[in-house]
């Protein structure tokens, strides 16, 4: 048996996932500040997403609901896609990825690109978040389609970023400069109270798509590479959050 | 196969996070995506250490803390330094000591418990009462911590002696506190001397003052009749100590496998902790 590694260290320092205003800042606070313990947010780090964090979606299962089958020693294949820097993953490629695969029913798919082997993680800036690789929504309603065919409703990945937010976040927030922090930070607190229901759905069209199929999603998995097999047990561990809809999570693959 | 989730929940104003002074402070959630404005819910959430099931290491309180809470620690690892040979499927004895409301565990009983174990070397250690569940944590709010059993000071020095012995590493249990409400509370939250309303947990104003009237080094002002603690007796024996688990009663074999999933905290001591049973 041999035992992967693959969350993203919460790192007291930083973390390369607060780019964003929607995003919210990991904070480790010594014993005798005020803020003793630790502040995170939904998406911190290496974390799980469950389609009930779309309001279309609310009445589906919450974090304390989901059975441990669904996460812990879960059947899983390993499907393959390398892909560079800024890359966009097309429909077709998804197909030719899950042919070559070994996907049963019944399984969790990880997907894994390469970027998050290459240790841009750990490097300083938003290279990490902005310059992953992506789904086109083509790409994700593929896989969204055939996990379903497979009756499969766990996806994990090593990109930084489920939903390419190319409409409103990314154009309106990265253009001003110094880039405002993000949330509780005024700015971000002034972008979010004008950011509309519809400007959500454009930007999160591609999360929308998993979700709208009942995929649950785990991104920024790291050392995915070292990973021989083409099927593995995945053990996925995120906070037991009452009615939570995402948490971040620590995630190990199980070979052997 | 059979999978059994011995994870506290978490949830804003859980009761663990409300009863004493300082080490485990209250649970608290901030919306700041809306379904019904945004479509879209983000939360940012306010944990302590020691939220729902934690896992702490002899250096709980890194990296802010130059060194191990207790010099002469059996392991010196930090939360991303634990192998995770140490964490996934590790084999585990159920050390049976029942219990109901309130009750000491001593050392005769975790005595009588290994006795009566199928105790292998190396195993990890799961001491059971069969007192905590989710549903009592949900309905005894506040009072859960205060009503669950603990652990005397032998019994910790007892149970370090046998974990070293038997070369374990982790001890888990199903008692919200590993040392006694009494003594834990004392002066804060249990006995004559509690203050009355009972305080907010850290950072409030009470909360402050006791840490200034706090003697150096020791968890509580108690005196001596009230207990000596242990905590620092067990964790140099331990990997961590996990304490506040539920549903362990659901267990039915005398050996599991456990699944224990903390927090990856670059350099951290403790965590909310992941903890799965596997039954064969």
């Amino acid at each position: 048996m041999h035992l992967h590694e693959l969350t993203l260290p919460l790192d007291y320092e930083y973390m390369p996932d607060e780019v964003f205003p929607t995003a919210t800042p990991f904070v480790l606070a010594p014993r005798e500040h005020p803020d003793k313990g630790i502040i995170l947010g939904t998406e911190t780090g290496t974390c799980l997403t469950l389609p009930s964090q779309f309001e279309e979606l609310r009445k589906t299962m919450r974090l304390h609901e989901v059975p441990p089958e669904k996460l812990v020693l879960r059947e899983t294949a390993v499907v393959s896609l390398p892909k560079e820097a800024g890359d966009e993953i097309a429909a077709a490629e998804v197909e030719r990825a899950l042919g070559a695969a070994d996907v049963r029913n019944g399984d969790a798919v990880l997907l894994r690109t390469g970027w998050g082997d290459r240790g841009e993680q750990a490097r300083p800036g938003t290279g990490y978040l902005l310059r992953t690789p992506r789904f086109s929504l083509q790409a994700a309603e593929r896989l969204a389609a055939a996990m379903r065919e497979r009756d499969s409703d766990l996806l994990l990945t090593d990109l930084a970023l489920i939903a390419w937010p190319d409409k409103h976040l990314l154009p309106e927030c990265l253009s001003l400069h110094p880039r405002p922090r993000p949330w509780p930070s005024p700015e971000a607190a002034m972008y979010l109270h004008l950011y509309s229901r519809e400007k959500m759905e454009q930007d999160f069209a591609v999360a929308l798509a998993f979700a709208r199929a009942g995929v649950m999603t785990v991104k920024r998995l790291v050392n995915c590479g070292p990973i021989q097999s083409r099927r593995v047990r995945i053990v996925v561990g995120p906070l037991h959050l009452v009615r939570g809809v995402g948490s971040t999570c620590r995630v190990v693959a199980i070979e052997g | 196969m059979r999978l059994i989730d011995l994870s506290m929940p978490i949830w804003e104003g859980a009761g663990y996070g409300e009863i004493l002074a300082m080490p485990n402070t209250p649970v608290r959630f901030v919306e700041y995506m809306l379904y019904d404005k945004h479509g879209i819910r983000l939360t940012q959430l306010k944990l302590d250490d020691e939220t729902g099931s934690p896992f702490m290491t002899i250096h709980q309180g890194a990296p802010y803390r130059s060194g191990p809470m207790r010099p002469g620690g059996r392991f010196d690892w930090k939360l991303d330094e634990i192998p995770l040979e140490r964490l996934i499927l590790r084999p585990t004895v159920v050390l049976d000591v029942p219990g109901e409301d309130e009750h000491v565990i001593t050392a005769e009983e975790i005595d009588a418990a290994v006795e009566r174990a199928d105790y292998r070397d190396g195993d990890e250690v799961l001491v059971r009462t069969g007192w905590g569940t989710t549903e009592k944590a949900y309905e005894l709010g506040a009072d859960y911590c205060l009503r669950s059993p603990s652990w005397s000071y032998e019994a910790c020095v007892r149970m370090g002696e046998i974990m070293e012995a038997r070369h374990s590493g982790v001890v888990m249990t199903d008692c919200g506190l590993i040392m006694t409400p009494a003594y834990q509370g004392y002066g804060w939250s249990v006995g004559a001397e509690r203050l009355i309303p009972r305080p907010k947990p850290w950072p409030s104003a009470e909360a402050r003052e006791r840490l200034m009237d706090l003697p150096p080094n020791t968890f509580s002002p108690a005196p001596p009749s009230v207990g000596r603690g242990g905590y620092g007796e067990l964790i140099v024996k331990t990997i961590a100590i996990c304490k506040c688990l539920v549903n362990a009663n659901q267990i039915t074999a005398p050996r599991v496998r456990m699944i224990i999933l903390p927090l990856l905290i670059q350099q951290g001591g403790a965590s909310p902790c992941r903890f799965i049973a596997v039954e064969e």
